[in-house]
């Protein structure tokens, strides 16, 4: 098998390899819970696996960064402080996660090495296998084909499936995923034309599903030069709720907060935990003195940090995937998802 | 909300997209609550007072010391010297077992919820006109009023949710008329905004009414308009009340002129009309205001109070506030009594109970011991320095939280209690949604749930309760409570649960009006309004009015203990009017204190247009001095709420 | 790999009270290793670790050339500071560093020095002037203008005695608020521009102290003639994780604890919120 060529497998056989997997690792997947709502978490078994879902309003960056994690623990019994790292977890299986997600994984990849190297968030990465599953049904706020997130995508996966009915078509994107399919008893048979044809009308298809909604270039070239009225901000900041759920749902966000949690006098842990750069408490200091005391200036931080050339040179993308969380997680509903901010920016600026 | 856990630890919470209300959102205080589940000041373990000291104890011991102290103390002053404070944040099967241990175990009319601080003029008007103690109208009222009348509240910092949806509909161009003397964040987006001097709500009401009728404006087919305007309403001409409110006649005929216009008339209200002299006469006010324009039992219209706590509604339902049992039901009925005597297998004590704060002032007297379940009444009690010695004559203090409160380090007994986390049961919401919630973790070691500790108890004072879990406890209230008939377990689990009464058809809107039947309802009486007591004078010469930040949930209990939401607001502020800064040399980010005839606490000065001169803004807060602290208790007289929205107050340099 | 966020164990060797909420910590590491290879750069910053309480940014407060121990200067602020403010000699805190860029103590070589601190914005400028002083001679004029609260405020007061009997460079301090024993000049920092004589193409100025302060000082700085990148401060966020990724710091796309702390007056003008 090689890299690049697609192949074919029986989607019950996969299925079926894919629970053989849950002995040895802790396979992540979709399942429905009792209300019918779809979320991700830990599989024991295929009965709760689910296939036919819209994302996860929870985004899936809470597996590499998750909300609350311990980076380590400290014990004051002793003469000299002991400090112990968390322990290695399992390995694990990311399977059906989609694509957008997965692009707001390459996005937090750059993010978190460099000089300053997040060890905690590259062991989980390192840890993880992702198979992840192009979107063939995506929600009403996605917006993906704007931002490169997919439906589709050419890397980043270790293995993409594609959901032909009796079978996946499956990409392969890295040796990673080429092993797991390697060491598997499943037949897998290299994609015919058929195949690739079925493919390439899902993807129309979802393509079609889609309305471009939000054209990020112009948003950027404005927010880059400053060209935003200040009044526009102000109204914007009067809006928001300060609620914070736009950037928790974000697969782009990645600001958290750090903090001590004592289990009495002797020992505790210090914990990192997701921070919104929407909350006032983000960057007031110890005198009292806040730089962006206003929601105007954190709303405005908000999209400078999402659009502005100065990250997007960084970054290589604006800081947007097009997963349409925060369209639906926002408060101020309508108002101030990058979708609406994008339009009315346009709008602002004729 | 979802909860995220991972070896019994809570990480995180994610919204339901499937959730008919939230639908997929959540507030600050909903993305970070979760935080307290594991905060290290947790209590573990019950603690006793032991030579003046808080002592950790075993359960067994604690259970036993509270039912040996409260039957000595009933031995020897009588029954009835118990009084008992119910949560507005526990499950409904909590609240309920609550309510039978008073009015049976302990057999004392002495039991109340803090909602009687809130909204007990709202809820005694409503079931007074319409035989329901709750909202008349649903949030998604809001998607659909013709015009929207916002008073006394801050929907934004008050219920992200009500205020998401009234942004929403602002946004649209549905006519929003707010009246409040403070300009808030959204104020710019509503259609008008009226503010008047603070505590002359009264007037303002009832002016609109007036204009309605005299222009015949009214809806059709009303009966009872010549009464209506002869015993009252005559006398709230416009100019009369520009007189008093301070609000331009011109003002209140747009205002007039916009209900008038539109399909529905939904009202928003808050506490800023109830904790007031006039809370009562403000809602009926309100309420013969929904009247005339027909918008009562209407889609898009009614009265929707902004009930502030997760289970506020709940606590009404099953039976916490004293005037009413499980239901809603009227104990003074002797027919009620009966059913209810004959439910519980026991007598129910005959006198009428005393409401909160009545139990406050008399606690060392009449109460010698008080039972406080997950209400840090330290904090939330005006006249705070009162309420604390109060606190301290108690014989004996029974108080069950997560936290050592202000109000549990003065106990005599804290039991430790289970976190929202940690338990089984319901919730009803401020618009009847009755839904369950299920046990994201187990109680932390040491701890139990309210519904646990309350049937203990009961068994410690010797009475043959088994214990139960709340699906049983629900299916027992349910036989008591007709509103809650024909509502299974099964469905309140489904996101979103179930308006109550159990409807078949999808239409939540016009649930009130199902629930009236074809009653419209009738016109109230017309007060004349009272003063508010604690007027401004020479030495007190501002009027000073509080309202909670956006980051409290009641008494911040809660919220300090979740790091993220307690550094949203480290510093307490107040605000003042730009002129009378000037005047009196204060600038933005100045110290002062802050003096009312009760108390004084420590501020920071925030000057702002956003006050109307004359006028002081104090948010809730607890840091160096509790706001509560300058409020007056005084009772307004029909539903015995303390008058702690307004008062007179002063600054002085630090 | 290792863990960014865990911190190395010190040891307090000593406590020196400077003023009544202010203390300079020497710590050492504990590790032998640790000890022989640390370096640190005047400007850098630690982030002091106190297990149960937190952890806190503080600038380097000594000389670079004895990295052997190292010195911080704390106020008593808040959570983290007051648990700092009760430790004792012999007890452990937590250390990660150095942090963050430095003073260009090499480039300025051969130019007129002016240093403006404020209060507790002495401690990371001493971590240069130290090491300027052991190579006086490579500078031109050396002024070091002070200007705290009050004469009790000020931190370092021996050392201040010892400047000031020094021949080869010129300390002027001042006070806001004078005590019975005060002498010299009374206001804010900037009323000591007009007793110095500078060339101010020639001068370096660098300064530290509280955020009005920095920003009076810059506009007089640039008013006297100064070249905006012969400007160079410090700036000061709210920090949490010391290594670019906790977002707290950044002002536009740089991070104050990597990109900076030291900025010079042209880089801090283009940020796009300053
Ligand atoms: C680069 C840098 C160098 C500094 N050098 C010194 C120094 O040499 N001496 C000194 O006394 N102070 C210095 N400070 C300020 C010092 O870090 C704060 O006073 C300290 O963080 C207050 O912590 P606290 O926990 O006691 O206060 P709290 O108010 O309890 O603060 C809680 C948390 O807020 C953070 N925080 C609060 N204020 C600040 C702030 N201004 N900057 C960064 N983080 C903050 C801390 O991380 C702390 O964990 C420096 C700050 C920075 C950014
Ligand atoms: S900005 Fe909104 S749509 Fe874009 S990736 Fe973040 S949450 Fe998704
Ligand atoms: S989700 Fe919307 S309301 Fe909430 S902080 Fe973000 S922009 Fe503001
Ligand atoms: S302090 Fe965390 S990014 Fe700078």
């Amino acid at each position: 098998m090689q890299a690049g060529t697609r192949l074919v497998v029986n989607k019950q056989v996969f299925l079926d390899n894919l629970s053989l997997c849950m002995q040895k690792m802790t396979v992540i997947g979709p399942q429905k819970l009792r209300g019918g709502e779809v979320t991700f978490g830990p599989l024991r078994s295929l009965r709760r696996l689910t296939l036919d879902y819209v994302n996860d309003l929870d985004p899936l960056k809470r597996f590499f960064l998750p909300q609350r994690e311990v980076l380590f623990a400290y014990d004051l019994s002793g003469k000299k402080p002991r400090l112990l790292q968390p322990e290695q977890e399992k390995p694990r299986l990311l399977f059906g996660i989609r694509s957008c997600d997965v692009q707001g994984l390459a996005h937090m990849d750059g993010f978190f090495q460099g000089a300053c190297y997040d060890e905690l968030y590259w062991a989980r990465r390192r840890n993880t296998l992702i198979i992840s599953m192009a979107c063939n049904r995506p929600n009403e706020s996605c917006f993906c084909i704007c931002c490169n997130g997919g439906p589709w995508l050419e890397s980043g996966f270790d293995l993409q499936l594609t959901d032909l009915g009796e079978e996946f078509l499956i990409d392969i994107g890295s040796r990673a995923g080429r092993v797991f399919l390697e060491e598997r008893p499943m037949p897998a048979v290299t994609a015919s034309r058929r195949h690739e044809t079925r493919r390439r009308e899902l993807m129309e298809a979802c393509d079609a599903q889609m309305v471009p909604t939000a054209y990020l270039a112009k948003a950027c070239i404005q927010i880059t030069n400053n060209r935003v009225r200040e009044e526009l901000w102000e109204e914007m900041g009067s809006e928001c709720f300060s609620c914070g759920g736009c950037t928790h749902v974000c697969p782009c966000c990645t600001c958290f907060d750090v903090v001590d949690c004592p289990e009495g006098a002797k020992s505790g842990t210090r914990v990192r935990c997701w921070d919104s750069c929407q909350y006032s408490g983000f960057t007031r200091e110890a005198s009292g003195h806040n730089p962006r005391a206003r929601a105007k200036e954190r709303v405005k931080r908000r999209f400078y940090h999402k659009l502005s050339y100065a990250y997007i040179q960084q970054d290589g993308h604006p800081g947007c995937v097009g997963c349409g969380r925060c369209i639906t997680v926002c408060e101020a509903f309508g108002l101030l998802d990058i979708s609406a901010v994008v339009k009315r920016l346009r709008r602002d600026g004729q | 909300m979802l909860l995220e856990v991972e070896k019994g630890v809570v990480l995180a919470a994610a919204p339901q997209r499937d959730h008919p209300v939230s639908r997929g959102t959540l507030c600050i205080k909903g993305w970070n609550g979760h935080q307290l589940i594991h905060h290290p000041e947790r209590l573990t373990q019950p603690l006793l007072r032991i030579n003046d000291c808080l002592k950790p104890v075993s359960w067994n011991k604690a259970l036993s010391y509270a039912a040996q102290r409260i039957t000595e103390l009933q031995q020897a002053h009588g029954r009835d010297c118990v009084g008992v404070v119910g949560s507005l944040k526990t499950v409904n099967e909590a609240s309920y077992l609550l309510g039978k241990l008073a009015r049976t175990v302990l057999h004392t009319p002495h039991l109340d919820a803090p909602l009687r601080f809130d909204h007990a003029p709202s809820l005694r008007v409503l079931r007074e006109q319409s035989g329901f103690a709750n909202a008349a109208a649903a949030l998604a009222d809001i998607e659909k009023a013709g015009a929207i009348l916002v008073i006394g509240a801050d929907a934004k910092a008050q219920n992200a949710r009500a205020g998401s949806l009234l942004l929403q509909a602002a946004k649209r161009g549905v006519p929003v008329i707010q009246v409040d003397p403070r300009e808030q964040e959204h104020s710019r987006f509503f259609r008008l905004h009226l503010r008047p001097r603070p505590g002359t709500d009264l007037a303002l009401i009832n002016a609109l009414s007036h204009i309605l009728l005299a222009e015949g404006w009214q809806a059709e087919g009303l009966a009872g308009l010549a009464k209506l305007r002869d015993d009252g309403l005559e006398r709230f001409t416009p100019a009369y009340a520009e007189s008093v409110s301070g609000i331009a006649q011109d003002d209140l005929r747009s205002a007039a002129g916009l209900i008038a216009k539109a399909s529905s008339l939904l009202i928003l209200f808050g506490t800023g009309i109830t904790q007031q002299a006039n809370g009562t006469a403000n809602v009926r006010a309100l309420w013969n205001l929904a009247l005339l324009t027909g918008s009562i039992g209407r889609e898009g219209g009614g009265l929707l109070p902004l009930l502030t706590a997760n289970n506020s509604q709940g606590a009404v339902d099953t039976g916490l506030m004293s005037e009413w049992g499980p239901g809603q039901r009227d104990l003074q009925e002797t027919a009620v009594r009966r059913a209810i005597e004959a439910a519980w297998g026991a007598s129910l004590p005959a006198e009428k109970g005393l409401t909160l704060q009545e139990m406050i002032d008399h606690a060392g007297g009449r109460i010698r011991a008080l039972y406080v379940v997950g209400e840090n009444l330290a904090w939330s009690a005006p006249e705070s320095a009162k309420t604390s010695a109060a606190l301290d004559k108690l014989d004996f203090l029974l108080v069950q939280d997560l936290f050592l409160t202000e109000t549990a380090a003065r106990a005599d007994l804290v039991l430790p209690a289970a976190s929202f986390a940690e338990q089984e049961g319901s919730y009803t919401s401020l618009e009847r949604r009755l839904q369950r919630v299920r046990r994201a973790i187990a109680p932390l070691r040491g701890c139990k749930p309210d519904l646990e500790i309350i049937q203990l108890l009961a068994g410690a004072l010797a009475a043959p309760w088994p214990l139960r879990k709340a699906e049983e406890v629900f299916l027992e209230m349910q036989q008591l409570m007709p509103c809650y008939g024909g509502i299974s377990w099964q469905t309140i689990g489904h996101p979103g649960g179930v308006l109550w009464p159990a409807h078949t058809d999808d239409e939540e809107c016009t649930l009130y009006r199902k629930l009236l039947g074809d009653r419209q309802g009738a016109f109230t009486e017309v007060s004349t309004g009272l003063p508010f007591g604690d007027e401004p004078d020479a030495d007190y010469p501002f009027t000073l009015i509080t309202g909670r930040p956006l980051f409290h949930r009641r008494t911040g209990t809660l919220v300090t203990r979740s790091f993220t939401l307690d550094k949203e607001d480290p510093v307490a502020t107040i605000e003042i009017n730009t002129d009378d800064a000037r005047a009196l040399k204060l600038r933005s980010g100045w110290p002062v204190i802050v003096k009312s005839r009760r108390g004084e606490v420590r501020r920071t000065v925030v000057v702002t247009r956003a006050v109307p001169p004359g006028t002081l803004y104090l948010p809730i807060h607890h840091k160096d001095g509790l706001s509560q602290s300058l409020m007056p208790s005084m009772l307004e007289p029909e539903s015995a709420i303390p008058q702690m929205k307004l008062c007179a107050a002063k600054l002085e340099m630090v | 790999m290792e863990n960014i966020y865990l911190p190395d164990l010190a040891v307090i060797d000593r406590i020196v009270d400077e003023t009544h909420d202010i203390k300079t910590f020497t710590l050492r590491f504990a590790s032998r290793e640790l000890r022989k290879n640390f370096r640190f750069k005047s400007g850098q910053f630690v982030e002091a670790s106190i297990f149960g309480a937190g952890e806190a940014p503080f600038g380097f407060a000594s000389n670079p050339n004895h990295p052997e121990h190292f010195d911080i200067t704390v106020r008593a602020a808040g959570v983290v500071t007051r648990a700092m403010h009760a430790l004792k000699p012999g007890d452990y805190m937590g250390i990660r560093g150095p942090l963050g860029n430095h003073f260009p103590l090499e480039e300025v070589k051969g130019q007129d020095i002016l240093i403006i601190a404020g209060g507790i914005g002495l401690p990371p400028l001493k971590s240069l002037i130290d090491p300027m002083l052991d190579c006086r001679g490579d500078f031109g004029q050396f002024i070091i203008l002070y200007g705290a609260r009050t004469p009790a405020d000020r931190v370092y007061k021996p050392l201040l005695q010892e400047w000031s009997e020094r021949g080869d460079i010129t300390l002027l301090q001042t006070v806001d608020t004078p005590d019975a024993a005060w002498s010299g000049p009374v206001g804010v920092v900037t009323t000591l521009f007009e007793k110095i004589k500078l060339a101010v193409d020639r001068t370096v100025a660098f300064t530290c102290g509280p955020p009005v302060m920095i920003r009076f000082v810059i506009q007089e700085l640039l008013a006297m003639g100064f070249a905006e990148e012969r400007i160079i401060s410090t700036l000061e966020r709210y920090m949490k994780c010391g290594v670019g990724k906790c977002g707290h710091c950044a002002i536009g796309h740089k991070y104050i604890c990597v990109d900076g702390p030291v900025f010079s007056w042209r880089q801090i003008k283009r940020l796009p919120e300053r």
